[in-house]
């Protein structure tokens, strides 16, 4: 009696195994995935894949179709797809700018959220145009497109030209109260181009666009600190110069640190921030001896800081959103006046007092004197 | 003389036997149901929990310290006579039976949804069957020492959470009792039964060589599942916002989602597959303690045909009934009330019942 | 069982004997068991109980100052020539003619006298010369053994770097002086069985009295009483008889053909167990990481040791699971591997027509014939095969489109790792359970494999040798032991026995430590 139950519950195993099998060279995987809106406000998705044939002449297959739901769409393209089709693997979702224009945008990604098998560290770009005409993109100097996608935004992300969103991060900052969330933002201007980020409010419209310096102090704020902040800038007191810039110089920072203090006072959040910074210089076109007047330098670094913070906060307050998290703070620490203020925290902020003290050392100057 | 004595277990044996019974699946869907309850506070909760459950194991092993060679079914049979004895322990097995069916239910239904989807439960079932079978089949022994070595090859896996850290804010925890007191004790019935677990004591105690040590055992068993609890919850805490925690249904799981290294992705697959074997232990446990008492009501000495039958019964139960997430969900309400009734009551009225009885017997005698 | 105790029994051979005559009939001319007085009528009876054995010499003359009649027998071959003639012929053929006895005394060991038939007949056919004299009911054996034999040389499944080359040889007194010149201590203890109706083969456990642990080698003893077999030709029949379960893949107990790491083991209170004839020793009880260690380890640095330690144990896991989890990978959960590795991999399994099953059990069941012709064959024409295999068919396989270039790569390295562990028996269990763990993989990909994995662990957990636990020191967890586990510490750490052989004295190293040899 046992020997036949083992015996069944063998052939059992074998035979009804096999049944979640699906071989690689069978799928297809969608290594990108845009959202459009077209000129009527219908969704089009569109999807790239590469195909692993060697008889095969192009590398990858690209499909647009309008559908209701982004699920939907997949039913389109197996259709066509000679695979069956699958999100596991997606490497960069790129929505289009007036997707994200309109409120709960969001809802739409619903299908990698809630089936396991999708995957959460999808990056999230929002395309200054039509996603679709970046998935056709097909550059001859450069590996598969989702590849090259998606090492430019994550080489682009460590040089803090934009931040890195992937799906988590963005559900995250959705669902926080205390934060908004930004994307990379992209643009396909006969080559592919990152220009910076887009920041998005509280129900993530898509509110500005950052450009890389503005989007390196952000992600100070933010105290994201990993990564290079190489930051540009031209002194005040120097000559301009008539070809070249004879006023400007380069540096980037070996140390940076942020703190940040919470107050509440006057019916107002208050934030100061300190934010230390050890720079190494990279490039100075004006004659200034170093070993003497550093503190000469660093003080007009920090002016420079300063200003270029306070203009960014500004316009981020103009705009009623908190990519930099700001929210948490006032949450961890005044939790009696955020309780009341959490539902509308893009409006409180812009409200609150916020202020950057920046403190610069010159760590190096480098081999020139 | 212990007839139990032949299988006899080592201290730490004993420890990692309660602590395997302790941690299933519950632990994937912990820091959500903390949440829900008590906010980002729910961490306390693990605290209170543990007090709570080392209190009641204690009380447990007050009783059993009286009659060291008696498992819970010789006890019954002691204290109540042979046939009371045995009808009582009836709703004992069915709980324990229950209990290992629906961690393993719960595990098929992790599997299908995670790896599986297409294959049907029972047959997830019987795999789950094989290497239970061949760990309960042999006796507590050799169960030991599975759960044994079990502990140690997985104790590397908790250090996989840390490398979420990195995208973690530390500020979602503060302030601390943000609410106050009333939220953490609003959510502690849940928690409290996240310890489940130490009713294996009834069972594996008179195994246990070094008796002067079972309620040391104990408190290490149980402070090793506080600390895991509290580790996890507390990434999860730190990972995910407190506005968006409780919209997941298993937030570890989707923590490890996140953890891409270079040479792997997808953590939370490999994670959840070795955690089969963490599991494991968990039901084999329970199924030990249902073979045991069914032995003991057939007057058998070995529990091995038993095994059989039980996981025969169980995948057959899988193939009929066909169990989904909303009913598992359901059962597990169900038996944590039953629960409370063996973790919590059946040790005090055991204690106050054998001291009067002792004292009758002792009246009786002298 | 009837023959147990028979064999328990101080007579054994007698007794056996007599009850075989009873069971053939006939054998009718046997009336008589002990000698005759008369010497033909004597040699009439050897003659019909040596029928049809040319080799049996029968060597008559006469000797000493009586010049009594007397018959010298002895089998050609399994005696040594040279001292029958110049020790038991010599002297007693010149036969000075001042001798005082009455009859010349060979120079030579080992002189016995036996009475009956049956002890003659096993003398004669253990390679021993008797002596039957006139007049006399009982003969002389003198011992003279001598059968052809091999050299001692270094054994070849085992060839160390550093450790001695001597190997065991097909004579057990001679593997026993071996390991008695490791050990020239009081303690050391024989014990001697005969196993086998026919074939008698005599196998001795060998141990150190006051280390050993007694009820091992009870239960050791009345398993080996247990067997009850013709002939025992090898050492490895001996252990599938008393191994614990015979239906385990894995090798219960070690088999070594040198005597070093037999000592070794010795030490550790560990028996050896030497059977006649073969040049392979038993050493019980195993533990499933005593097949990691090798005798190298100990004459290396520790930190090298430690190294090839772990080396293996991943070799272990490597030979095991890696095809498994290539199939598991590409046909269920391609989730897990990075991008990148994921379309190379997608791109070489584009063009193969087979399920990926198939495409790794046909490299493995190839490479798997190549192992074993390779063992058929000379070593000149081995690695004729090694090259034709491993370069002409995998890159054949690989154009035609048969196989992918991957699956090539995980089969190669999965034979390299199956190869590095340092037991024979090991390798090839490992190697067997891959297939399994393939099927598995193939059927509920990761999971399966967890499930594979579990089972196999389950396995081991429960497994046994001798008694002791086969896991030990993992299940059940010893720390102490764990210094000569994965690692090996450096000697001066291993003050204690490790404990999984349960050896009843611990203490190895220092001055407290008892020699065995104190009375």
């Amino acid at each position: 009696m046992k020997r036949l139950l083992i015996l069944s519950a063998v052939l059992l195993l074998l035979t009804m195994g096999y049944k979640d099998k699906v071989d690689i060279e069978d799928i297809s995987l969608s290594l990108l995935v845009g959202i459009d809106l077209d000129e009527e406000n219908n969704l089009v998705f569109s999807s790239s894949s590469p195909v692993f044939s060697k008889e095969a002449k192009e590398k990858e297959e690209n499909y647009v179709t309008e559908a209701i739901t982004m699920r939907k769409s997949r039913d389109e393209d197996d259709k066509t797809v000679m695979a069956l089709t699958t999100g596991g693997k997606t490497q960069v979702l790129l929505i289009g700018k007036r997707v994200m224009q309109h409120q709960d945008w969001f809802k739409l990604l619903e299908p990698f959220l809630r089936d396991p098998k999708n995957t959460l560290n999808v990056r999230i770009v929002m395309v200054d145009g039509l996603s679709y005409e970046v998935l056709k993109y097909a550059p001859k100097d450069k590996p598969r497109l989702p590849l090259y996608l998606s090492k430019l935004i994550d080489t682009a992300a460590k040089r803090n030209i934009c931040v890195k969103t992937t799906l988590q991060d963005l559900r995250r900052a959705t669902f926080e109260k205390g934060m908004t969330a930004s994307v990379a933002e992209l643009r396909k201007d006969g080559r592919l181009f990152v220009t910076g980020s887009a920041l998005l409010d509280e129900d993530g419209r898509y509110k500005l666009s950052i450009e890389e310096e503005e989007n390196r102090l952000l992600r100070i704020l933010q105290q994201q600190t990993t990564g290079e902040f190489q930051f540009t800038y031209k002194a005040a007191d120097q000559p301009r110069g008539k070809i070249f810039p004879e006023n400007a110089y380069s540096f980037y920072t070996d140390d940076l640190s942020v703190k940040m203090k919470t107050d509440y006072a006057d019916d107002k959040f208050k934030f100061d921030i300190d934010v230390k910074i050890r720079v190494v210089l990279s490039e100075l076109m004006f004659p200034l001896d170093v070993r003497k007047e550093d503190k000469k330098l660093a003080q007009e670094i920090e002016q420079q800081f300063e200003k270029k913070f306070d203009k960014l906060i500004k316009k981020v307050q103009q705009a009623k959103i908190d990519p930099f998290g700001f929210g948490l703070h006032a949450r961890a620490f005044q939790y009696q006046h955020w309780k009341p203020v959490q539902k509308r925290w893009g409006e409180t902020l812009a409200k609150a007092d916020v202020k950057v003290k920046v403190k610069v050392d010159i760590a190096a100057m480098g081999t020139t004197k | 003389m212990n007839k139990y004595a032949m299988n006899g277990i080592t201290l730490m044996q004993y420890i990692f036997l309660i602590q395997g019974a302790q941690v299933g699946t519950g632990i994937l869907s912990l820091p959500r149901v903390l949440a829900e309850n008590s906010g980002t506070d729910g961490w306390v909760n693990i605290l209170i929990a543990w007090g709570i459950n080392c209190f009641a194991g204690w009380v447990i092993l007050l009783t059993l310290r009286k009659y060291p060679d008696f498992a819970l079914p010789d006890l019954f049979a002691h204290l109540f006579g042979k046939w009371i004895g045995k009808l009582l322990l009836l709703p004992l097995i069915a709980y324990y039976a229950f209990f290992a069916w629906i961690i393993m239910i719960n595990t098929m239904l992790f599997i299908k949804a995670w790896f599986l989807p297409k294959t049907p439960g029972f047959l997830i079932l019987l795999l789950l069957a094989i290497p239970g079978y061949l760990v309960v089949q042999h006796g507590l022994r050799v169960q030991a020492r599975y759960a044994e070595f079990v502990f140690y090859l997985m104790m590397w896996v908790p250090l996989i959470f840390l490398a979420t850290l990195k995208h973690g804010h530390w500020l979602h925890l503060l302030p601390v009792l943000k609410e106050g007191w009333e939220p953490i004790l609003h959510g502690l019935p849940k928690t409290v039964f996240a310890f489940a677990g130490n009713e294996v004591l009834f069972f594996i105690y008179p195994f246990l060589k070094k008796k002067q040590y079972a309620v040391h055992g104990m408190l290490i068993a149980n402070t090793m599942t506080m600390f895991l609890y509290l580790y996890v919850t507390i990434i999860c805490f730190v990972f995910y916002t407190p506005d968006g925690i409780t919209t997941l249904n298993q937030p570890v799981l989707s923590l490890l989602k996140t953890i891409e290294f270079r040479f792997v992705e997808r953590v939370d697959m490999i994670f959840l597959a070795i955690y089969l074997i963490v599991v494991s232990r968990a039901w084999n446990a329970y199924i030990f303690c249902t073979v045991f008492s069914t032995s003991f009501l057939f007057k058998k000495q070995d529990h091995s045909s038993h095994t059989f039958v039980y996981f025969a019964l169980a995948i057959v139960c899988v193939y009929l009934v066909k169990p989904t997430w909303n009913q598992t969900e359901h059962w597990m309400t169900l038996l944590s009330n039953a629960g409370m009734g063996i973790m919590y009551a059946l040790p005090v009225l055991l204690l106050v019942y054998t001291s009067g009885f002792e004292k009758y017997r002792r009246w009786k005698a002298g | 069982m009837f023959f147990f105790s028979k064999i328990l029994n101080r007579n054994r051979y007698q007794q056996k004997e007599a009850q075989t005559k009873a069971n053939l009939p006939q054998d009718q001319f046997a009336k008589q068991d002990s000698l005759y007085q008369d010497l033909s009528h004597n040699i009439e009876e050897v003659k019909r109980l040596f029928p049809s054995s040319p080799d049996l010499i029968i060597y008559r003359f006469v000797a000493g100052a009586q010049k009594t009649p007397v018959a010298l027998l002895y089998l050609d071959g399994l005696t040594d020539k040279n001292s029958i003639n110049n020790h038991i012929l010599g002297p007693m053929m010149q036969n000075p003619p001042d001798a005082k006895q009455a009859m010349p005394v060979p120079s030579i060991s080992g002189v016995r006298t036996v009475s009956t038939w049956d002890d003659l007949e096993a003398a004669i056919f253990a390679g021993e010369s008797a002596l039957l004299l006139e007049g006399q009911q009982q003969a002389w054996i003198y011992d003279t053994k001598g059968w052809p034999q091999r050299a001692i040389e270094d054994p070849q499944l085992e060839s160390s770097l550093k450790g001695a080359h001597q190997g065991f040889v097909e004579t057990g007194q001679q593997n026993i002086a071996l390991l008695r010149r490791y050990l020239p201590n009081k303690q050391f203890r024989i014990k001697e069985q005969t196993v086998g109706q026919r074939g008698r083969s005599k196998v001795w456990i060998l141990y150190l009295e006051d280390i050993a642990h007694p009820e091992i080698l009870q239960e050791l003893e009345t398993r080996i009483q247990n067997v009850d077999v013709d002939a025992l030709i090898n050492t490895g029949e001996l252990a599938q008889y008393i191994e614990d379960d015979p239906h385990s893949p894995f090798p219960q107990f070690i088999m070594t053909e040198r005597p070093d790491s037999a000592v070794s083991q010795m030490l550790q209170g560990r028996f050896v167990v030497i059977v006649d004839r073969s040049p392979s020793v038993i050493i019980a009880p195993a533990t499933f990481t005593s097949f990691f260690q090798s005798v190298d380890d100990y004459s290396t640095r520790w930190q090298i040791a430690s190294f090839i330690r772990l080396l293996r144990f991943t070799a272990f896991m490597i030979a095991m699971l890696l095809p498994a989890l290539y199939i598991a990978v590409i046909s269920f959960n391609y989730e897990i591997i990075p991008l990148q590795l994921l379309l190379s991999i997608a791109e070489s399994r584009a063009s193969v027509p087979f399920p990926p099953l198939l495409e790794a059990v046909l490299m493995e069941i190839t490479l798997e014939m190549m192992r074993e012709a390779g063992i058929r064959l000379p070593a000149p024409l081995g690695q004729t095969i090694g090259i034709v295999g491993g370069i002409v068919v995998g890159q054949a396989a690989v154009q035609a489109g048969i196989v992918s270039n991957i699956m090539v790569i995980i089969v190669a390295s999965t034979a390299i790792a199956s190869f590095i562990l340092p037991s024979y028996d090991m390798g090839m269990a490992v190697r067997l359970l891959r297939f399994p763990m393939m099927l598995l993989a193939s059927l509920f990909g990761f999971i399966g494999m967890v499930i594979g994995f579990m089972t196999l662990v389950a396995h081991l957990v429960a497994l046994e040798s001798l008694g002791t636990p086969y896991g030990s020191p993992l299940a059940p967890f010893r720390w102490a032991d764990m210094k000569d586990t994965f690692v090996r510490l450096p000697l001066s750490q291993m003050t204690d026995r490790p404990k999984s052989a349960r050896p009843i004295q611990n203490i190895r190293m220092g001055k407290k430590r008892p020699k065995g040899d104190e009375s």
